[in-house]
């Protein structure tokens, strides 16, 4: 999901607060299709990537006009009335209460995570096409400079909308396979936080980096849970990884951890021309 | 017929005129030079043709084409390339990224063969990455293609500008000041960059202050001067015309 975003922030360089919002239209589309018409649950992923495609091409085409911050505040509201009208539609979605019992994907945990992580690969290899093809050129250009890509014949309104709705597709069937996995429905799913979240992460991770926001996304979620035993103490937990790793790594993780690898590989190459050296001066 | 025409071309921004029924022609392989002093049009005249603003009465038309409202990336892709004034740049990308994201116009396979890097692709791909290296070695900006554009001097910075307006062969090029405020040795190679366009066959437009540079290097020069043409001609003509001097109060040398 994360790596969906970053099309949108770090290739565009907007700020979507609504990205929750197609987390759960994604979310309550494969559960209400996959429960009330007894279907198997792939129909229900393609269902909600297609629900989210919609929804996130009219509202683009409305929304993607307004620049920075008139575009963070409109889909910020969009978050927040997807929100609303799962509580309000309450007759369907069972409101605040949420429907429990989404079908698993698989019976077994391990064949789950299979599932996810090739799925994930899949979204790698379908974003690492779009940001290494004129595509993604395109997409930079129109972030960089709106006048010049225009000038150059890109379509700047169609490139923006693009993002969005590729994006908003991979939120919606991430959101899907994350209901089918913890096997319940919620409202909370659409709420600011998660939008928030996914900033966080992609911003952590290096803004138009690859892998980056997925390795911010996996530390963000993981390194609280393992201070579990500590309960009242894991949102602390989170704030300090997030100072110490912005005070770190203020670029992004994965720039961060390219350089690393370089700075290490020169200091072993520099190690091993040494040896040689005094191998020589030795003999 | 003139590859570019304008005719009655008016847009006033709340009631300041920029410009004022102006007619222009461009002529096919010629480098046109236009002056007059600040506020007088010119930028405005670019920003209207290369459909970033929309006229308020008027017409212009490109190769016999009516162009006139169409969007700016639509008149890129009719072969209009342009640079803008204080050459802004795709800052954070290198230099022969740059080059290879301007030549987004002549792309012609679809989005889904780029995706699944068909060999048609790949072959366009290569063409375009090809046509970038010539185009590095043309700017004699080989020595710099991995620097991000941010990084290079200025004098760099606007023959990136150039060449990201030209990679992709437009047949009519709008330069907006592309040698204000450069040392006198880098007009001349920019000039002489030009020189080499024209006789390749691409007619070229300049906004310039650089008097010396319009003097030296233009076919024929249009002076612009509160949203009107006042004059056209060769560089003689205008150096003994009356209005111009008059609208520049003695700012030519």
């Amino acid at each position: 999901m994360t790596t969906g975003y970053n099309l949108v922030l770090g290739y565009t360089g907007l700020f979507s607060f609504g990205h929750a919002g197609f987390i759960a239209i994604g979310a309550y589309s494969s559960t209400l299709l996959v429960m009330n018409y007894h279907l198997p649950w792939p129909v229900g992923l393609v269902f909600a990537g297609a629900m989210c495609a919609a929804f996130a091409l009219v509202t683009g085409v409305l929304v993607l006009r307004l620049g920075g911050v008139y575009f963070a505040f409109v889909t910020l509201g969009f978050g927040e009335i997807i929100r609303a009208l799962i509580l309000i539609l309450d007759d369907i979605t069972e409101g605040h209460f949420g429907i429990p019992g989404v079908p698993p994907l698989f019976d077994s945990l391990t064949t789950t995570y299979m599932f996810v992580f090739l799925m994930m690969m899949l979204v790698f290899f379908i974003v690492y096409r779009i940001v290494h093809s004129r595509i993604g050129r395109a997409l930079i250009a129109v972030r960089e400079n709106p006048a010049i890509a225009a000038s150059i014949g890109v379509n700047v309104a169609r490139y923006t909308l693009l993002a969005f709705v590729v994006s908003a597709v991979i939120c919606g069937v991430g959101g899907a396979m994350l209901v089918h996995y913890l096997s319940i429905c919620y409202p909370q799913l659409a709420q600011i936080l998660t939008s928030v979240d996914l900033i966080i992460f992609t911003k952590i991770g290096g803004r138009g980096t690859l892998v980056g926001p997925a390795i911010a996304a996996f530390l963000f979620t993981f390194f609280p849970e393992m201070f579990r035993f500590i309960d009242e103490w894991r949102p602390l937990i989170y704030a300090l990884t997030l100072v110490v790793v912005l005070l770190m790594a203020p670029m992004g993780l994965e720039p961060a951890i390219r350089s690393l690898i370089s700075r290490a590989v020169t200091y072993i190459k520099s190690r091993m021309f040494s040896r040689s050296k005094y191998g020589i001066t030795g003999g | 017929m003139a590859l570019l025409e304008v005719r009655g071309l008016s847009k006033n921004f709340s009631g300041l005129i920029a410009l004022d029924h102006l007619d222009l022609d461009v002529n096919e392989s010629e480098i046109l030079g236009i002056i007059g002093p600040n506020g007088a049009g010119k930028s405005t005249l670019f920003n209207v043709v290369t459909g970033y603003l929309e006229p308020a009465r008027g017409k212009v038309s490109f190769d016999g084409c009516d162009i006139t409202r169409m969007d700016p990336h639509d008149i890129a892709k009719v072969g209009i390339g342009r640079t803008f004034q204080l050459s802004t740049l795709f800052a954070k990308t290198t230099v022969s990224d740059c080059l290879l994201t301007a030549f987004h116009r002549l792309y012609q396979a679809p989005w889904w063969k780029v995706l699944l890097n068909t060999p048609a692709a790949r072959k366009e791909d290569k063409t375009a990455r090809q046509k970038v290296v010539e185009m590095l070695d043309f700017l004699e900006l080989t020595e710099h293609k991995d620097k991000l554009a941010e990084e290079l001097s200025s004098g760099f910075k606007r023959a990136l500008a150039i060449g990201i307006a030209l990679v992709s062969r437009p047949r009519l090029l709008l330069l907006d000041e592309p040698v204000t405020t450069l040392s006198p040795d880098r007009v001349e190679r920019i000039m002489e960059l030009l020189m080499k366009l024209r006789e390749a066959g691409t007619t070229i437009v300049i906004i310039e202050h650089n008097m010396k540079a319009i003097m030296d290097y233009c076919d024929r020069i249009a002076v612009l001067a509160f949203g009107k043409n006042i004059a056209e001609g060769s560089a003689q003509q205008i150096r003994g015309n009356k209005e111009v001097i008059e609208a520049y109060l003695g700012e030519m040398d």
